[in-house]
């Protein structure tokens, strides 16, 4: 049953529209199923026209979802057009009849993905614990020590700290070659990748947190007779906390990249980034697609657990007030 | 000023496109398999003594990097490309239109090395629980093949989630893996086997074992083009047909192989060696770039003069050595069905070389 809200006529017209679009499509990949003819030109046509008036529907669509208090309700118009494009992707590749070799359709990409998924969970095991999550773990933790050591001695701070700087703005991940030339092609090579790569921007940001502290602050710590150690206790560390978990959030994704882009110059037989350069080779994009895949939802659920985390420790800061 | 350069550029622009349509020359792209090296001899040969000019052809050899060279044909990057016959058919198999036009080496030098000391006599008794070293991009079906053939399982297969032999990558240098962590390395035997011997590895303390030994013979470098380069009706705009211009490169490719082949040391000299830089040294204590070509040029005379062109068909596919590779290729699971009638065409080498594909005994 739809909720009352929706009931009104131009919500109705929308869903309307939208059921005539997506039954379209349906019917002509449910009719091209099994065909190897490039689709005619009235086909062709058609498929424009199922496109439209899906899109028009989804359009008045998610107006009614404007308001709606609950994020996952609210989250309809966006998974509606997540399923349309996928649809528009199965037509107009099944309609041009794009060899398998170049793009697959997304039910190929997604069959693959369930005939595979015991090998390709043993490449994310792979990827995103041994070298992802390790190099993560130590690069994040070396990051904070440096940073608090730098804020502490101004001789590291003028020595040091500009290189940070420089070097978290490069792209360390061109590194990759040299280190799997150095340390060999086996997971701790891509873990070094990955610590490397998260490393300087968790040094840049934690000092930034903890030396942008409020004078007035500061001030009201000297007239408690705070000593150092108090100081950073209570005022740096907290006020540094938003920063590092920029720089943690940040790290996910640069640690996802830098494990999968290590893999490509040598891996040891397993690993997202193995299995992407390996088919990729050989045309088979239905399992490197299906690897993409898992390595974003991986990257997906890893933000989003540093970022429920941040709230549940800085939920004080002002950007959650 | 600013008008007297606009001009000055028209005029050097018609120059230069009127020179280049008096010389009137096709401009071809090939895309070779790998870096420029021995193995390609025949094609350098082909261009710098003026074979391909006398066919109306103006060749670029591109160099590989670890991009399949199918990909980059298909792409149209390149009209033509040389790659291997498992590469071809599987791509083919996926979709790709290419096909299959001249067979360069009439044999396979595929080969695995391993220290004597590792105690591997017999490849498919003891490859289980062992580590081999592979190239990525299509290089790695005469080892998946292997492994197949002998009933395991590899690290290469993704249906397998416990395989019984772990497939190791690696930027091409054997010495990045070999004999630390993988107890059975791919060496070509025009290459990488002296590489290894230059690092200390030589026949007294290493076994290779030659693919084609073990039943694994599937053809190699071979001259493949796509569907759409064939049809062209108006290849470039130069009034020739595709079909033509595979004709003619084919013509001066084997004419320059043949000259390459029989004169060894001046195509090392001339032909090979000024044109590849480090890609062309050895390794260790054969490192020299000269040595190495010259041993690499003598060991792919011998994968050229082989077969068919023994019997003066060079460039031929022979259709039995074509069917064994698709056989050997379907048993083992790597090709589903047997690819299209299409993914051959003798039509071109026929042009170039006058003789009839049928007439083969």
């Amino acid at each position: 049953m739809l909720p009352p809200r929706l009931a009104r006529p131009s919500a109705l017209w929308g869903w309307a529209l939208l059921l005539v679009g997506f039954a379209l499509l349906l019917w002509f990949i449910a009719a091209w199923w099994h065909q190897l003819e490039p689709a005619s030109q009235g086909h062709k046509l058609l498929l424009v026209l199922g496109g439209l008036l899906a899109l028009l529907g989804l359009g008045r669509v998610a107006q009614q979802f404007a308001h709606t208090p609950n994020p996952l309700v609210g989250f309809t118009p966006a998974a509606l057009t997540l399923l349309l494009i996928l649809i528009l992707a199965e037509a107009w590749l099944r309609a041009y009849q794009v060899p398998p070799g170049l793009i697959p359709t997304p039910s190929r990409v997604l069959s693959t993905l369930l005939a595979v998924r015991d090998v390709l969970l043993r490449d994310a095991f792979q990827t995103v614990v041994l070298e992802a999550l390790i190099g993560y773990l130590i690069g994040c933790s070396l990051g904070v020590i440096t940073a608090l050591l730098v804020s502490r001695y101004v001789f590291l701070e003028r020595g040091l700290l500009p290189y940070a700087t420089i070097f978290s703005s490069i792209p360390i991940v061109a590194l990759a070659p040299v280190l799997v030339k150095m340390m060999g092609i086996d997971w701790p090579s891509k873990a070094a990748i990955v610590a490397i790569t998260v490393f300087f921007p968790m040094v840049v940001n934690t000092f930034r947190g903890l030396t942008e502290v409020s004078p007035l602050s500061l001030d009201l710590m000297r007239s408690y007779a705070a000593g150092e150690l108090q100081q950073y206790r209570w005022l740096r560390l907290p006020n540094a906390l938003p920063f590092i978990f920029n720089a943690l959030k940040l790290g996910t994704t640069l640690a996802m990249i830098g494990a999968i882009v290590g893999e490509f110059f040598g891996a040891n037989g397993q690993g997202l980034g193995f299995r992407i350069q390996i088919e990729a080779g050989r045309f088979g994009f239905d399992i490197v697609w299906s690897a993409i895949i898992v390595a974003s939802l991986v990257g997906i659920a890893w933000y989003n657990l540093v970022a429920w985390i941040e709230r549940r420790l800085t939920g004080w800061h002002v950007s959650y007030r | 000023m600013k008008k007297w350069s606009v001009f000055a550029a028209l005029v050097v622009f018609a120059l230069v496109s009127l020179a280049s349509a008096q010389q009137n020359l096709v401009k071809v792209n090939l895309q070779l398999k790998w870096f420029p090296q021995a193995q390609f001899a025949g094609f350098f040969v082909a261009k710098e003594r003026g074979f391909y000019r006398a066919q109306g052809l103006d060749v670029t050899l591109l160099p590989a990097g670890d991009q399949s060279p199918i990909q980059v044909v298909q792409s149209g990057a390149a009209d033509f490309g040389t790659t291997w016959i498992a590469d071809l058919l599987t791509a083919r198999e996926r979709g790709i239109p290419v096909v299959h036009i001249a067979q360069i080496f009439q044999r396979s030098g595929f080969t695995l090395v391993a220290l004597k000391s590792t105690g591997i006599r017999d490849l498919c008794r003891d490859l289980k629980g062992k580590s081999v070293g592979v190239w990525p991009s299509g290089n790695e079906y005469p080892a998946v093949a292997l492994f197949r053939k002998c009933g395991l399982t590899s690290s290469l297969d993704p249906r397998a989630t416990n395989p019984d032999v772990t497939a190791v990558t690696y930027p091409f240098d054997p010495a990045l893996v070999f004999p630390d962590k993988v107890q059975l390395v791919s060496a070509m035997i025009y290459n990488e086997v002296n590489q290894i011997a230059g690092l200390g590895y030589d026949e007294s303390k290493v076994d290779v074992f030659k693919l084609p030994d073990q039943g694994i013979n599937l053809l190699e470098d071979l001259i493949f083009t796509t569907e759409r380069v064939l049809n062209d009706r108006n290849f470039k705009g130069s009034g020739l047909t595709g079909r033509q211009v595979a004709a003619r490169l084919i013509r001066a490719t084997l004419q320059g192989w043949n000259w390459a082949v029989a004169n060894q040391a001046e195509t090392v000299e001339k032909y090979v060696l000024p044109f590849c830089g480090n890609t062309c040294k050895g390794s260790g204590t054969r490192a020299d770039a000269k040595g190495h070509q010259t041993w690499q040029m003598a060991e792919i005379a011998k994968l050229y003069n082989a077969g068919a062109t023994a019997k003066g068909w060079a460039g031929f596919l022979v259709p039995a050595d074509y069917q064994a590779s698709v056989r050997l290729l379907r048993e083992q699971g790597i090709l589903t069905r047997d690819p299209p009638a299409a993914t051959v065409d003798y039509g071109p080498w026929e042009m170039a070389t006058g003789k009839r594909a049928g007439d083969y005994r």
